[in-house]
């Protein structure tokens, strides 16, 4: 701890060294001096200590504090002689919430990488051999010419030296402090030329690119390099614009100092002079600038070069020399280049490295387009440091004797690559600010956040506190099923299938079209996080994360719109979070596309109630969106949700026509309540359009697999009934349900949101907020569904067919879980008050604060000047009630491995041999395999590389071509080719058929396959194999799993449906300029 | 809604979407590194080292361990020079095979199990059945 704090002052004082020098320089912003403070500091000091110890003075405390003292005291008499008024003071911002936002943002990455940098001892090979053993060394007075790679500048290692001196081990600590450093001296140059949001947009991308963020957490030179080079180039732009010699001076001094911490500074630097003259005016002024820059530069190098020249070491100047030449006379090794560029190119692919930073030029050059002269500098600033970059490898692949060029690039591109990043960043901020593409998103005042709904995003990461620590609930019901339904999903998008409907390992290989009859919206987001690099494990686990915490959002929005209350929005918000069967569903269940299914309940009630309540474009969009999301995501859901959702539809039109026809039953009221009722309609069936791409196919497709294993012996749902007393029982367990009252799993309401909904009868009496009819429709609904779930409806489940919406009794808690929540949030309304005769229909009324409803229907988004709503004590701990009711719940069974072993098809297999899951059929089959030929070789642990049945034919008379690598056989199908010596051949595919398989007969017509005619197929044995009759010859086989008529008019409706969706958006947004 | 509009919102999509896709990134290194810090707030230097560097880690530390500080040390595999260095000093650290042959000087020899090893007769002692030192003198 003492070498923690020993750290800590010594990059204070050193900041506090930089931080007086740079006081001369009068027109940098207060937050710039901040961001070079401990650059100049430690730079000057580290040279100060170098030059003495070229003196001979050996390497001490006494020595340390000396030269500090003395630099010290030459900062404060050169800053004295600076004019006090020349400085401005530094003036706290007046931040607006998306600004604090992105602060909080770059807080928490700051955070994370700082608590990671302090945290760990450095342990990268050349981080000890080249920066810590060096420093270590010197500080053993043991010379500074020392141990490995006596070529590098020694910056770094005499701060090491001094901080090992001091007592302190923490090493990493100055590198956080450069890479945080270089994140402030790129803001405070973007803030200069865009404006603060700009500014911080850009800080957030440069702060959010893993690499940058890991080299500033280990000790390597690269990060403290990129600070000085990158402040150097950004000073330098800054003259070329103001031709300031501050600026010059300062670009000079930072280049120095970079020489004096990496070797390869002089490329650098020769590039920065090119640019200074090629902009400069060509006057005496400008040549004199020039001059001076080389000067500075120069002093700060030469004492280093003079050493390594003198001492004799070894350095790669003969071999740039020689690589340079080359080119100069022409002899360019093409390949050598190409190797270089083709390894830059790949990079660009490396997303989890880089993140989208590569995407960043090509976008900046679109949106800069216009101002394209304008940007010359930086531009080539920019082209100038690529070409060092491409030139820094180049010239190391020159030496045959040194390492491979392929090494070089492995180990040294990113950490090189490093310096141009931040200068692409900056030309980003730089065009995002000119095409002013972000005006209307960024100056947006209108984004106030409501405190509840902070308060509520915020007392919901307790839900997912469980997510959060190592290892995955492996043991849960579909914990398994979750990553492996990700796993199969992954299989078809990297064949490149964009809507996957095939899952190819199912049943030990044989397949199964799961996707096509399971709504795969969770999964499209699990397989974004995949491909952002996430593994599956994690991908699953920050779904499940973002599944819990929106579902609080999209009640509280639901909630302040029907109450205009952000304190009822808030308690209801939280009881949908931590009500038990959502965490039953989460940790228990691991019902990965039901919770996230889950999100969709609030915001259908939301999207309807404005379709009836508030008839328009848009919220016949909202509807359809959210209705259909639901589809997408959880078909099953979707089901039961819809009679509630028929049911609250009508009660909404019931309630308005009441208001508007007096006697209620006339033919007016017939016609009125028809055309009220279109706009729902039309939201409802544009939703079902939205996602006919899969409900199409999933409907008509359905009687294609075989359902008898999923609705008979322990599927029975008349063993699955609950009891009443389970509804109050504090019981939890992560065992099945039971036939009886013995199951192994909780169907609590929960005692907190029961006794919520409890009171809520009192606000129900009251008419708070003039919206008993609403609780009564909620109150209703928790009590009939809570009847449902009773043993003795029964005879009403058999009657009404009621299993077709819900697979289990138990399951209508998920409607529980919306009406419970919904009820909860009456109790935080107060008596009837000014809005006392309230209708759903009445927008006009006053709220109690102030403002009119209309306004308040974004539900996190105020109107300009509105009012924030006070935070309440009372309703702060009914809301650590809520949390703390279900606390105790929040335990996941975790383990670090699943007992298949790791994420695989091996693993996959294992899991359906030991617990017979995910081993569904197709119709056709009458035995359903508990084995297969696939499963023999993945065990073998080796690769299927194609699913022909290779046992049932003459190999004499018949002959498979397979591609060894495994090339002919993707996830929806198979090529190969075959040579039959008669015409009385079939073959037969280890695959189940169904709907959408074809078998082509095709020839080679150069490097393609030109399909000649479709052989039909025909289903063979128990397994309904694939199978077709082959005519004699050498042709190839073309198998595929392809769209159907309903696969192919479900994806067209859904496409329909999204340009209807778009045109009528437009029209909105069209309509509402006309009205401005 | 003219079609420079539109092009506005597809760009400014474009742009939410790298800003989401570089903070995804990061999301996912800081996970990973409180995860494992998490694990384990106040890991000893040794079990940093162990976790960082693996098997290696334990030979190095075996043989810090069974020689002296002034020792001359001739590993049988260069595998991890540097590290080497760093972990042995102010250990002398070899590497040619050869200077068995032309020196007194070395003490001892490491087996890395990395390749086969040195038939040297000397005083040997082993970390596991591959890895080991050999003390010459």
């Amino acid at each position: 701890m003492i070498g923690f704090f020993t750290a800590i002052s010594f990059v204070a004082a050193l900041a506090f060294l930089g931080w007086l020098a740079l006081r001369r320089c009068e027109t940098i912003s207060q937050i710039e001096r901040m961001g070079l403070a401990y650059a100049i500091g430690a730079g000057s000091f580290s040279f100060a200590l170098f030059l003495t110890s070229l003196l001979g003075i050996p390497f001490s405390p006494v020595v340390i504090l000396a030269v500090y003292l003395l630099l010290t005291a030459i900062a404060y008499i050169i800053a004295r002689r600076t004019s006090p008024n020349s400085i401005s003071p530094a003036a706290i911002p007046q931040l607006d919430q998306l600004e604090i936002l992105l602060l909080i943002v770059l807080g928490i990455i700051s955070l994370v990488v700082f608590v990671v940098a302090v945290y760990w001892q450095p342990y990268v090979w050349d981080e000890l051999a080249i920066w810590v053993l060096k420093g270590k060394l010197i500080a053993a007075n043991d010379s500074p010419s020392l141990a490995a790679h006596p070529a590098y500048p020694l910056n770094l290692p005499y701060q090491i030296a001094a901080l090992s001196i001091l007592g302190s081990d923490s090493v990493h600590m100055i590198f956080f402090v450069y890479g945080a450093s270089l994140a402030l001296v790129v803001y405070s140059h973007l803030r200069e030329e865009t404006n603060r949001r700009i500014a911080l947009v850009g800080t957030v991308i440069l702060c959010s690119t893993t690499f940058l963020i890991y080299e500033s957490t280990i000790a390597y030179a690269n990060i403290p390099f990129a600070l000085y080079y990158v402040a150097s180039t950004l000073c330098l732009y800054r003259y070329l614009r103001s031709r300031r010699r501050t600026d010059a001076i300062l670009s000079a001094v930072l280049l120095g100092l970079g020489a004096w911490t990496r070797a390869e500074a002089p490329l650098y630097f020769a590039m920065n002079l090119a640019v200074l003259v090629l902009f400069s005016p060509k006057d005496l002024r400008a040549a004199s600038h020039a001059v001076m820059y080389g000067i500075i530069f120069g002093a700060l190098w030469a004492p280093w070069v003079l050493f390594v020249r003198t001492a004799n070491y070894p350095t790669d100047f003969a071999v740039v020399a020689s690589s340079a030449g080359e080119i100069l006379n022409g002899r360019l090794d093409w390949n050598r280049l190409s190797q270089v560029a083709n390894f830059a190119l790949s990079r660009m692919q490396a997303l989890p490295d880089w993140g989208a930073l590569w995407v960043l030029l090509p976008l900046a050059v679109i949106l800069g387009w216009r101002q394209l002269r304008e940007s010359k500098t930086i531009l080539t600033l920019i082209a100038f440091n690529a070409i060092g970059l491409l030139f820094t490898f180049y010239s190391l692949g020159a030496d045959p004797t040194a390492n491979p060029l392929e090494w070089s690039l492995n180990l040294g591109f990113d950490r090189v690559a490093l310096q141009w990043a931040p200068l692409i960043v900056f030309y980003f901020g730089l065009a995002l600010h000119n095409s002013g593409i972000m005006d209307g998103v960024l100056n947006s005042t209108r984004f106030r956040v409501d405190p509840y709904f902070a308060l509520l995003i915020l007392f919901s990461i307790f839900a997912i506190g469980p997510l959060l620590g190592p290892g995955y609930f492996w043991g849960a019901h579909d914990g398994r099923h979750s990553v492996y339904f990700l796993f199969e999903f992954d299989r078809a998008i990297q064949d490149g299938i964009w809507y996957p409907r095939w899952a190819p390992d199912f049943t030990f290989g044989f397949g199964y079209p799961f996707f096509n009859i399971y709504a795969p919206g969770a999964f499209f987001v699990g397989e974004f996080l995949h491909l952002a690099g996430f593994d599956f494990v994690t991908a699953t686990k920050i779904v499940f994360g973002l599944a819990v915490i929106l579902s609080g959002p999209a009640m509280f929005g639901f909630v302040k719109r029907l109450t205009n209350s952000s304190q009822a929005a808030f308690l209801a918000g939280l009881v949908y979070v931590y009500v038990p069967y959502h965490i039953v569903d989460i940790y228990v269940r691991a019902a990965l596309a039901e919770l996230v299914a889950l999100i969709f309940l609030p915001l259908t009630l939301w999207g309807f109630y404005e379709a009836v309540v508030n008839p328009s474009r848009k919220s016949l969009v909202a509807a359809a969106l959210a209705y259909g999301a639901m589809h997408f995501t959880h078909n099953g859901i979707a089901l039961l949700f819809t009679p509630v959702l028929i049911a609250w539809i009508l009660f909404l039109m019931v309630v308005k026509l009441r208001q508007r026809h007096k006697p209620f039953f006339t033919r007016r009221m017939v016609s009125d309540g028809l055309r009220l009722a279109a706009v729902p309609l039309f939201g409802a069936l544009l939703g079902v359009g939205l996602a006919a791409i899969f409900v199409l196919p999933a409907v008509l497709e359905y009687q294609g697999v075989r359902t008898d294993q999923w609705l008979a012996n322990y599927y029975d749902y008349t063993n699955h009934f609950a009891y009443l007393f389970q509804a109050f029982s504090p019981f939890w367990g992560f065992g099945i349900s039971n036939a009886g009252p013995r199951d192994e799993m909780s169907f609590q309401l929960g005692v907190v949101p029961s006794v919520l909904a409890i009171f809520a009868v009192y606000s129900l009496l009251k008419n708070a907020n003039g919206l008993r009819r609403i609780w009564i429709f909620f109150l209703a609904l928790t009590i009939l569904t809570m009847t449902l779930m009773l043993p003795f409806s029964l005879p009403l489940w058999e009657a009404l067919r009621l299993v077709t919406f819900a697979q289990f009794p138990w399951r209508l808690l998920t409607l529980t879980n919306v009406s419970l929540a919904i009820l909860a949030g009456a109790i935080a309304l107060h008596g009837p008050d000014n809005s006392a005769n309230r209708q759903p229909n009445d927008h006009t009324n006053q709220p109690p604060d102030g403002q009119t409803i209309q306004e308040s229907s974004n539900s996190t988004i105020q109107a300009p000047g509105g009012l924030t709503p006070q935070l309440s004590l009372p309703i702060i701990l009914l809301g650590i009630l809520i949390v703390l009711g279900s606390f105790p719940y929040l335990i996941a069974q975790t383990t670090v491995e699943a007992a298949e072993g790791p994420v695989s098809i091996l693993g996959l297999l294992k899991f359906q041999q030991s617990a017979g899951e995910m081993t569904g059929v197709s119709a056709w089959v009458t035995d359903i395999p508990t084995w297969s030929p696939m499963a023999d070789v993945y065990f073998a642990g080796k690769r299927v590389k194609s699913k022909i049945e290779f046992s049932e034919f003459n190999p004499d008379i018949l002959y498979f071509g397979v591609k060894q690598d495994g090339s002919g056989i993707r996830s929806n199908g198979e090529t190969v080719e075959f040579d039959a010596q008669d015409a009385n051949q079939t073959v037969t595919w280890n695959i189940d058929y169904y709907p959408g398989w074809h078998v082509y007969l095709a020839e080679k017509e150069g490097n393609d396959l030109k399909v000649t005619r479709e052989l039909p197929i025909s289903i063979e044995g128990e397994h309904a194999r694939i199978q077709v009759n082959i005519p004699q010859g050498r042709h190839w086989l073309v198998l595929r799993f392809e769209d159907t008529l309903p696969r192919i008019a479900g994806t067209w409706i859904s496409g329909g449906s999204v340009l209807l969706v778009m045109v009528l958006l437009i029209a909105e947004l069209r309509g509402r300029k006309l009205a401005e | 809604m003219g079609g420079h509009k539109l092009v506005r919102l597809v760009l400014q999509f474009v742009v939410a979407l790298v800003i989401l896709a570089q903070l995804f990134t990061a999301a996912r290194w800081m996970l990973e590194n409180i995860t494992l810090i998490g694990a384990q707030p106040s890991r000893p230097f040794d079990a940093q080292m162990q976790i960082r560097l693996g098997a290696y880690y334990d030979l190095v530390r075996f043989v810090a361990q069974e020689t002296p500080r002034d020792a001359t040390i001739l590993f049988d595999s260069s595998s991890h020079i540097n590290l080497d260095l760093y972990f042995l000093y102010p250990r002398r650290v070899f590497y040619d095979r050869d200077l068995i042959a032309r020196t007194q000087s070395i003490d001892y020899v490491v087996l890395t199990g990395d390749v086969p090893p040195i038939a040297i007769p000397g005083q040997k002692k082993m970390l596991d059945d591959k890895r080991g030192i050999i003390k010459l003198r």
